[in-house]
């Protein structure tokens, strides 16, 4: 979908040694490295306290790294010049409870003069039948939501930082939602960065991922490249460990069932041995990784960072 | 994946003008909406006590020029025709300096405000990242948030000061010990504006490094007293008192021009004893003698005194305010991007 978007030489995001710690000691974030293209819709995915959301806030300004850093549109995230141009919906999607809706568009207006799309942000609010005179207290969750959406849209922003969406709209509101947010995306080659659960969402609509478990980045790049990066491997076998003709492929995880192996590897040449070899799905690759903390990271060449961590001048600093 | 249900268009950025009628703007739009009740209370609060001020404006000249108090008292202390002084008092004297008491405490009150409601409540519910996400830097934001409340107090503390001055000086004030200049100090000219602002900071400082509401407020409440208790006990050494050296023990009291800051002996070699002990009962002579000291100075401020000190505790207040704004601005950076 975003062929026609896709600006291969520009980058929405880099991370070079970036580490978040938490107050209390213990790392949300460490030593991530990846970059991001323009125009990608990128999948955020990890288990539950991976550094998901800590990675959006980081890209939207709100929080300061503790070391490395994230560059967001050529600039350092949170300077002055690429707040206007970022839009973020926070998991807790944080609203004044006693406005209406119509004042919390004008909040938007107010605070992005020259650059709010309030057709955009109506556009959205109408759909959900919402009442632009209600009480955003009054509202449900998937109201709520709905009106935090149309803050961040009405912003018309380069880069949209999505935290669990769609989690608390119903199952046809969602699919209108992800095909409203997909148009808008790629009317405006907006970059998109979505954290979500539900695998299958981001299956259908994102073309580049991001994996992130214990606060490191484990897969970065284009889905179908991670994809035919990776063999699913199946057959018989009895013996004890891991086979031996394995030994030229990076293996990713091997688990045995009665005498069935199934492994996921990353093929380095051709696999020799009488296997059943398949390409994963997004499904598989995912849940592969998570069960198997060890496994090395890969990104793609696009998701390699582009200026080396040296070249900061904070860390130079 | 491209179908779209909603369908949108390449509508150019615009701005409806529709409820983007005159007023303030953006940031500022922001603050005032956010704390539209609060804002309403202080407006009426304010109306409420400067028309209370108006009205016994009137009363005390009335009164005054009726009961001849300003001829009279000319010539100072205990002067006043029978039981006119004390009606007076009940009547008026009394009033006045109760709304002084409310000017007085106003600046605490703004102090929790800012604290709570206006900062910690944000960062506890996470609502702040509304703004630093709609294009506001944290700095920025910090920025409204001193600055709306700031001309508030300006604006709202410089009438209520002013008016109450006023009231202040009808009265026959050499009759009314309680209200002699250095008394109502902390009521009257600039120092309750200076007051508001360093509450108004220290607020600030209490909200970004407590980020709650009650625990901010709560911090204020003491911490404005302790800082409020010490610019008073430095009062009287901002400006230089003017020393008297007499043979014989002067009073504390001088009456309601002057007001009295230190008192005690001169040794021979011409050091000073800040109120020597010298027993309950002592002839003061025989004190002196005690002590083997040459005679007694006091030290006390004139009249003339009220505005350069006025004016100094001011700037000092300022001074402490600019400080502490300048503490709010280094949590911000040190916290936030």
């Amino acid at each position: 979908m975003t062929d026609l978007t896709f600006l291969p030489d520009r980058t929405a995001l880099e991370a070079a040694g970036l580490g978040v710690r938490y107050r209390r000691g213990g790392w949300a974030l460490r030593a991530c490295s990846f970059r991001l293209p323009a125009g990608r819709v990128c999948a955020l995915v990890g288990p539950n306290g991976a550094g998901k959301s800590t990675l959006l806030a980081l890209a939207a300004g709100l929080l300061r790294p503790t070391e490395g850093r994230l560059r967001v549109l050529g600039g350092e995230a949170g300077d002055p010049g690429v707040r206007p141009r970022v839009a973020y919906l926070g998991q807790d999607r944080p609203l004044y409870p006693d406005f209406t809706v119509a004042e919390t568009l004008r909040l938007g207006r107010e605070l992005n003069p020259g650059h709010w799309d309030q057709a955009a942000a109506e556009r959205l609010v109408h759909g959900g039948n919402l009442s632009l005179h209600a009480r955003v207290g009054s509202l449900s969750g998937g109201q709520r939501t709905r009106v935090a959406l149309a803050l961040a849209f009405g912003k018309r922003p380069e880069l949209l930082l999505l935290d669990e969406p769609m989690s608390d709209l119903d199952p046809l509101v969602r699919h209108e939602t992800t095909a409203a947010l997909m148009a808008e995306a790629a009317e405006n080659a907006t970059t998109v960065l979505m954290a979500s659960h539900v695998l299958a969402e981001l299956d259908a609509v994102c073309d580049y991922l991001l994996l992130v478990s214990d606060g490191r980045v484990r897969l970065a790049g284009e889905i179908e490249d991670l994809i035919s990066a990776h063999r699913l491997v199946m057959g018989r076998y009895e013996d004890a460990g891991t086979p031996r003709e394995f030994a030229a492929h990076t293996i990713v995880e091997a688990r045995t069932t009665g005498r069935q192996l199934t492994a996921l590897i990353r093929p380095d040449g051709p696999v020799r041995g009488h296997w059943e070899i398949a390409e994963p799905s997004l499904e598989e690759l995912l849940l592969a990784h998570l069960r198997a903390p060890g496994a090395p990271a890969l990104l793609t060449p696009s998701a390699e960072p582009r200026t080396p961590l040296d070249a900061s001048p904070k860390a130079a600093a | 994946m491209t179908t779209t249900t909603t369908s949108s268009s390449l509508a150019p950025p615009r701005d409806r003008d529709r409820d983007r009628g005159r007023g303030p703007r953006g940031l500022a739009w922001l603050v005032l909406r956010q704390h539209r009740a609060a804002v309403w209370t202080f407006g009426v609060a304010l109306l409420v006590l400067l028309s209370a001020l108006g009205t016994l404006y009137l009363s005390i000249t009335d009164y005054v020029a009726d009961h001849g108090l300003a001829d009279v008292c000319t010539a100072g202390w205990a002067c006043a025709p029978d039981g006119t002084i004390g009606a007076f008092s009940d009547e008026l004297a009394d009033p006045v300096h109760y709304i002084g008491r409310v000017v007085e405490c106003l600046p605490v009150l703004f102090g929790m405000f800012v604290a709570g409601p206006l900062i910690a409540r944000e960062l506890h519910s996470g609502t702040y990242k509304l703004a630093w996400t709609q294009s506001v830097s944290p700095l920025r934001w910090l920025a409204a948030k001193l600055a709306v409340p700031a001309t508030a107090v300006l604006a709202g503390f410089s009438l209520l000061s002013a008016a109450y001055t006023s009231v202040w000086r009808a009265q026959p004030l050499p009759v009314i010990p309680g209200q002699w200049w250095w008394r109502s100090f902390p009521m009257i000219g600039v120092v309750p504006v200076a007051h508001a602002l360093l509450a108004l900071a220290l607020g600030a400082v209490a909200g970004l490094l407590l980020k709650r509401t009650v625990p901010a407020m709560g911090a204020v409440l003491v911490a404005y007293p302790v800082i409020a208790g010490l610019l008073e006990s430095l009062r009287g050494g901002l400006v230089g008192p003017v020393t008297e050296l007499s043979a014989e023990m002067p009073g504390l009291i001088r009456g309601s021009d002057d007001w009295v800051t230190g008192r005690g002996m001169i040794g021979q070699g011409g050091g000073r004893m800040p109120e020597p002990d010298c027993g309950i009962g002592v002839d003061p002579a025989d004190c002196l003698a005690q002590h083997h000291a040459r005679g007694w100075y006091v030290d006390y401020h004139p009249a003339s005194h009220l505005w350069p000190l006025q004016w100094a505790e001011a700037g000092l207040s300022l001074a402490l305010a600019a400080l502490l704004a300048g503490g709010a601005v280094w949590l911000v950076r040190r916290q936030w991007p």
